[in-house]
């Protein structure tokens, strides 16, 4: 009994948290929408954010509703329903309510008549389907009537009516809550109008996003989206995951990428032209007992003509994802209608018990994000046309599809037994037959080949072509008696006239036709009636007049030919030849056999010496990979994409257990463990001073105690010292304000400082002084000049008496202040004694004045970039951006000769964040920026990384690269900058810039020194079908992944990069 | 996604940003729809890395560039008085087909902040008089700080 008390309790703590969710979810909705509305005068009826809107409302309405309560109603959308239920008693709601149906029956109308127009009348009846474009209608007519506020209130006030009691609608606050938010974008001007904003503006990049998604019916998330990557074979010797059984069958099919295209490419679309559809046309597949129903249709795009069937249970499945993605995205995504055509046309094909089952199975999904269904995505993915070993639901079921070129295409078998209405079987130019085709009973055969001989011409025709009968339209040819036919077999070749028209009543469904597609290009058309067990004779035959029907080198020899082979019709399908037909197929002439022995040889001279050349051509290929990009992975065994045992990520208890000797012994494995997972957060702070090298594997802990007190010691000395040079800019400035105050006017004393000041000196810094000295070189910083020039200028001009300094270190005296910094400075600082006298020795009384200007711009210049670092994220408040910049001006100062680049910040934060340390965090910043400095402007790995990305592009992904390519300059991989600069710090989001950070960091001592590339490259190959359909350009790019900043899901990129990485590896090895 | 492209005018921004954002790092931009006489122009504003050290990327992002909207502070006379580097390092890397004609905007920034503005805007006009920026086009414009980048290149 307690149990069961907890138990609800627990339930009541979840659906509060969906409420919430629920109501969050909707109310950012509406403001997205309301801010739509304040910069546009309109908002258009098709955009994503109406769709997003409604979505989220249905999904509030739907949470809880009692179903019952709906009654009849209950086999459409259950707030549909509820429309139509609650229009009894609200007057506005029956307006909605009348023009839902309106719509609906209007659609349905629609499909009737498109059913009527493409499938030739079938026998299933129109059945209502309410499909997930019309899930929101009612909320969408609403929307734009302005009522849906009302609706909602009535539907708050009448909840116990409707909703069961822990619903949102039956929270009193949070409902009527609800309905308020609604008034907003009730209050809103929605237009039909295609607006120019509409026509004009590109998707941003969550659009294109979630459009891939839902076209393509693959997750991003999925780990396969790397095996689809391989649309063009790259040079991958292992491509296991693609390779399929290759059956006869599998050259006339072209392997579609995703299922859900496939089934889309059934549909009347605008590539291609759909000629013929039926249902339930069955085909005995190869290792199957029974005969399979499927879905036969014609295609006409402006090449060719294809023939495809799949078998029902693979479209009912893939109806079935529909409705679920469908069901999702409604809800929470941004789809428009237009880009997602909806299979509608299912519903003919699909049986009706079937497709009211999957949308049982859509309402019932619970409702969540679009990547919520990734199994089955996968699964479907997995299948297509592949080996499909390892499937769940039909196995081998896309193996059974079959798809066929028209083109290839000679003789088409027509036979008609008894009841069946017929079977038809294809047989290509190769001889091969496909398998039958049972049409079911009431001349749909027919009807097939009046739509595949209206869809040949103008190019092709049957022959022989279909009769026109005046009455019925067209008929099968009559045909003469077999035993005429046979009798006289060269008459009739050399007359053409073959069929006599007879009067005689034949019995249709006893005759079997042989019918041959001509190309009307063919000077001389072959008639045959043909058996079809002569095929692999005729094989040749057809090889030479077809593909080679322009050629004159194969002299064709018809009529000689055709004389044996046979002409016939036969009445019973099956007779065995008899004994001559055979012995005479089996004696061609002569001549035949010479010009047949002539074509095998040219045949085999040209396979062999086409394959020499790729076998040439991919040698070359790998040599040159070899020699510019081993140096990008390091040799020995390949890392494989996965890890190998249970090392998924570094954990907690593992790095506890391991003592200070074990470290250094189990050192791979540590990094091994990272490369594939990363570290458990909580040990963090303890494990990045190793990857970072500021412990060393196998230190005791008084060693790293010891270490950390000099680092310690040695950070505070020099923060010391910048902050008193900082100290001493601060009093000029405040003397210059004070002098402007006083004079009003830009003239400042001269004497603010004494030009032989002593100030600590950084040694780097006084021999970048000298080399500019000696070389004049100026123009890298414009400010310099100018700063400098007035500082000049300042100190020509009058004497003034400083007023009293802001910082409590100085006092008016100028003279004290100068005695207090050179007794500090130099007590503190060791180094400073020597460079001092160098100073004053060697160098330009000016000298001073550099460094001054220098530190004074460079914090400048820092702390207009701490300022504005990562304020979003919660660790950075006002004391921890302090350690910012102490951290950052610590390490200008002493590499002042590089001096502060933008994105140094970006690279000190998430140091601090996880020490929470300053010294240790500028070790380990000073340890990092070792390799990272050379990424800055004056360095060259910036160089060498966008040509190595280039690189790997071109070899692990030809097709994209060939996109990037097209302007033909390396800029283009420009959009790669600040992932490079930064280790892609400002592409993820906090917590994952962790992440991805220790598994470069990782990665150094497992695999690559470059990992960063293979990350980069992961990046584009997770979005390179989105890049690749949209055709983006560089600056498309550009701004898509400036979008996409801080979305992405780092830990696929990170396993994509794992695979590049060992893609690359088999590569270069090529085993 | 091409095709829906009509005209093209592409602007670059180049100086200091405020304070509102994060450092720009690389290039980003955003784009604005236009109307010029009766033509539908998309507006691409670019923004890129404020310090002067990663000009050198600029080559690939200046290309084809129509315009120019030079940014500087108001409360610090330097920033103005860099200006002429500015211009003199764009049309070195942009290398426009017309450099003596090509159109330049200056703009003003941070007016708002008025105790420190008057001291700014003598400078201005001390330097208005001093330099010749009259020989090409130029428009100068003052603006507040907010949103500094789209409304600003909205106005040549």
């Amino acid at each position: 009994m307690r149990m069961f008390k907890r138990q609800a309790h627990v339930q009541e703590e979840t659906d509060g948290e969906t409420i919430d969710n629920l109501l969050f979810a909707a109310k950012r909705q509406v403001k997205m929408i309301m801010e739509e509305a304040a910069t546009k005068k309109c908002i258009n009826e098709d955009s994503s954010i109406v769709t997003m809107l409604c979505g989220s409302i249905e999904a509030c309405l739907q949470y809880k509703l009692k179903k019952q309560s709906l009654g009849l109603f209950s086999h459409t959308s259950s707030t549909t329903a509820l429309i139509h239920k609650i229009a009894k008693y609200l007057d506005v709601a029956k307006d909605t309510s009348k023009v839902v149906s309106e719509m609906e029956s209007h659609t349905d109308h629609l499909r009737f008549s498109l059913k009527n127009l493409t499938l030739d009348g079938g026998k299933s009846s129109p059945t209502h389907q309410p499909n997930g474009t019309f899930k929101c209608l009612w909320i969408r007519v609403a929307l734009f009537q302005k009522v849906l506020a009302k609706i909602v209130s009535y539907l708050v006030v009448h909840s116990s009516k409707y909703y069961e009691s822990t619903s949102l609608m039956c929270d009193k606050t949070k409902g009527s809550v609800l309905a308020q938010l609604l008034e907003g974008p009730c209050a809103l001007e929605y237009s039909r109008m295609k607006t120019l904003d509409h026509l004009f503006t590109d998707p941003n990049a969550d659009e294109l996003v979630l459009r891939h998604r839902l076209h393509s019916h693959t997750s991003l998330t999925s780990q396969s989206s790397v095996a689809s990557s391989h649309k063009r074979p790259a040079l991958a010797p292992g491509r296991s995951k693609g390779s399929g059984s290759t059956s006869s069958d599998e050259s006339t099919r072209s392997v579609p990428i995703h299922a859900r295209e496939y089934v889309d490419s059934l549909h009347q679309n605008h590539k291609a032209q759909l000629l013929y559809g039926k249902n339930n046309v069955k085909v005995l597949p190869r290792d199957a007992d029974d005969l399979l129903p499927g879905y036969l249709s014609l295609h006409q795009t402006a090449a060719s003509i294809s023939l495809k069937w799949t078998p029902n249970q693979l479209i009912n499945s893939n109806r079935l994802h529909t409705h679920i993605e469908e069901g999702s995205s409604n809800c929470t995504s941004p789809t428009t209608e237009s880009s997602y055509p909806s299979g509608r046309l299912y519903n003919n094909t699909c049986r009706r018990s079937s497709s009211l089952s999957s949308s049982n199975v859509s309402t019932t999904t619970p409702v969540t994000s679009p990547i919520s269904s990734p199994d089955t995505i996968v699964m479907c993915k997995d299948n297509s046309w592949g080996g499909g070993s390892h499937n769940r639901n039909h196995p081998l079921m896309w193996d059974c599809a079959i798809n066929v070129n028209i083109d290839e295409i000679v003789y088409l078998h027509c036979h008609h037994q008894g009841s069946c209405g017929g079977t038809l079987i294809l047989v290509g130019i190769d001889g091969v037959q496909s398998p039958a085709f049972h049409f079911p009973f009431g001349g749909h055969l027919l009807a097939f080949l009046n739509c595949l001989e209206s869809g040949l011409q103008p190019h092709a025709r049957l022959d022989p072509p279909l009769w026109i009968h005046k009455d019925t339209g067209k008929i099968f040819p009559k045909l003469k008696k077999k035993r005429l036919s046979l009798s006289t077999p060269k008459a009739a070749s050399e007359s053409g006239e073959f069929y006599t028209p007879s009067s005689s009543v034949e019995d249709e469904l006893d005759i079997d036709y042989v019918f041959r597609i001509v190309g009307v290009y063919k000077p001389k058309a072959m008639h045959e009636l043909i058996d079809p067990r002569r095929l692999s004779l005729l094989s040749f035959e057809s090889i030479r007049s077809l593909r080679l029907p322009w050629s004159s080198s194969v002299p064709t020899d018809s009529p000689t030919h055709s004389s044996h082979a046979s002409h016939t019709s036969n009445t019973g399908s099956y007779d065995p030849p008899t004994q001559s037909h055979i012995e005479q197929a089996k004696k061609p002439p002569l001549q035949t056999r010479d010009s047949l022995q002539r074509l095998c040889t040219t045949m085999k001279l040209q396979i062999v010496s086409r394959a020499f050349y790729g076998w040439l051509a991919h040698c070359r290929h790998l040599k040159t990979v070899r020699e510019h990009l081993s140096g990008l992975v390091y040799n020995g065994e390949a890392t494989l994409p996965t890890p190998p045992h249970n090392n998924k990520y570094l954990s907690t208890k593992f790095w506890k257990s391991l003592s200070d000797s074990d470290m250094v012994s189990r050192q791979c494995e540590i990094y091994s463990s990272i490369y594939y997972g990363g570290v458990s957060p909580q040990i963090r702070k303890q494990v990045w001073p190793y990857l970072l090298d500021h412990y060393k594997f196998g230190m005791s802990k008084e060693d790293k105690k010891k270490l950390d007190a000099t680092s310690a010691n040695l950070y505070e000395k020099t923060k010391f010292d910048w902050q008193s040079v900082e100290s001493v800019l601060q009093q000029r400035e405040a003397l210059l304000k004070a002098n402007i105050k006083a004079y009003g006017n830009l003239r400042p004393p001269h004497d603010l400082l004494p030009p032989t000041l002593d100030l600590p000196i950084p040694d780097n810094f006084r021999k970048r002084l000298i080399d500019r000295q000696v070389s004049n070189l100026s123009n890298e910083v414009f400010l310099d000049s100018v700063i400098v020039a007035e500082i000049n200028a300042n100190n020509v001009s009058g004497t003034v008496k400083p007023p009293p300094p802001l910082t409590k270190w100085h006092t008016v005296d100028s003279n004290y202040h100068e005695d207090f910094c050179a007794v500090k400075v130099s007590s503190r600082n060791p180094l400073r004694s020597s460079s001092a006298d160098a100073v004053d020795g060697k160098l330009d009384p000016n000298y001073n004045e550099k460094i001054l200007e220098e530190v004074k711009l460079n914090l400048h210049r820092i702390d207009k970039d701490v300022h504005r670092c990562d304020r979003n994220y919660w660790y950075f408040t006002e004391n921890n951006l302090k350690k910012l910049r102490n951290v950052m001006c610590t390490y200008v100062w002493k590499n002042l000769d590089v001096g502060y680049i933008q994105g140094m910040c970006d690279l000190v934060a998430p140091l601090l964040v996880i020490f929470d340390d300053e010294s240790l965090t500028y070790s380990c910043f000073c340890n990092l920026m070792k390799k990272m400095v050379e990424n800055f402007p004056g360095g060259t790995a910036m160089d060498n990384h966008l040509a190595n990305m280039r690189s790997l592009v071109m070899v692990l992904d030809p097709e994209l690269y060939d996109l990037l390519h097209l302007n033909g300059d390396y800029t283009h991989f420009f959009f790669c900058y600040r992932w490079l600069l930064l280790d892609f710090k400002r592409e993820m989001c906090y917590e994952d810039v962790f992440l991805v950070w220790e598994s470069i960091w990782a990665a150094k001592h497992v695999c690559s020194d470059n990992y960063v590339a293979f990350i980069g490259l992961a990046m584009m190959e997770a979005y390179r079908d989105i890049l690749i359909d949209n055709a983006m350009e560089m600056v498309e790019i550009i701004k898509f992944f400036n979008e996409m900043a801080e979305k992405h899901n780092a830990r696929e990129v990170l396993s994509i990069a794992r695979d590049l990485v060992f893609r690359l590896q088999t590569l270069i090895e090529n085993k | 996604m091409s095709s829906r492209r009509k005209v093209l005018l592409k602007v670059i921004i180049l100086g200091d940003s405020g304070n509102q954002y994060k450092a720009t790092i690389g290039a980003d931009f955003l784009t604005k729809e236009v109307m010029v006489d009766d033509r539908l122009v998309t507006m691409q504003i670019w923004d890129t890395a404020g310090q002067e050290r990663f000009q050198s990327l600029g080559v690939a992002f200046y290309r084809g560039a129509d315009c120019c909207v030079l940014v500087f502070d108001v409360t610090m006379p330097n920033t103005f008085k860099t200006l002429d580097s500015w211009r003199d390092e764009f049309l070195i890397q942009a290398s426009p087909r017309d450099p003596e004609n090509f159109p330049f905007v200056v703009i003003g920034n941070k007016i708002d902040l008025d105790n420190r503005a008057t001291v700014a805007k003598n400078a201005l006009a001390q330097e208005s008089e001093a330099d010749n920026y009259n020989e090409f086009p130029t428009a100068i414009t003052l603006n507040k700080q907010e949103n500094t980048n789209s409304k600003g290149g909205c106005s040549c």
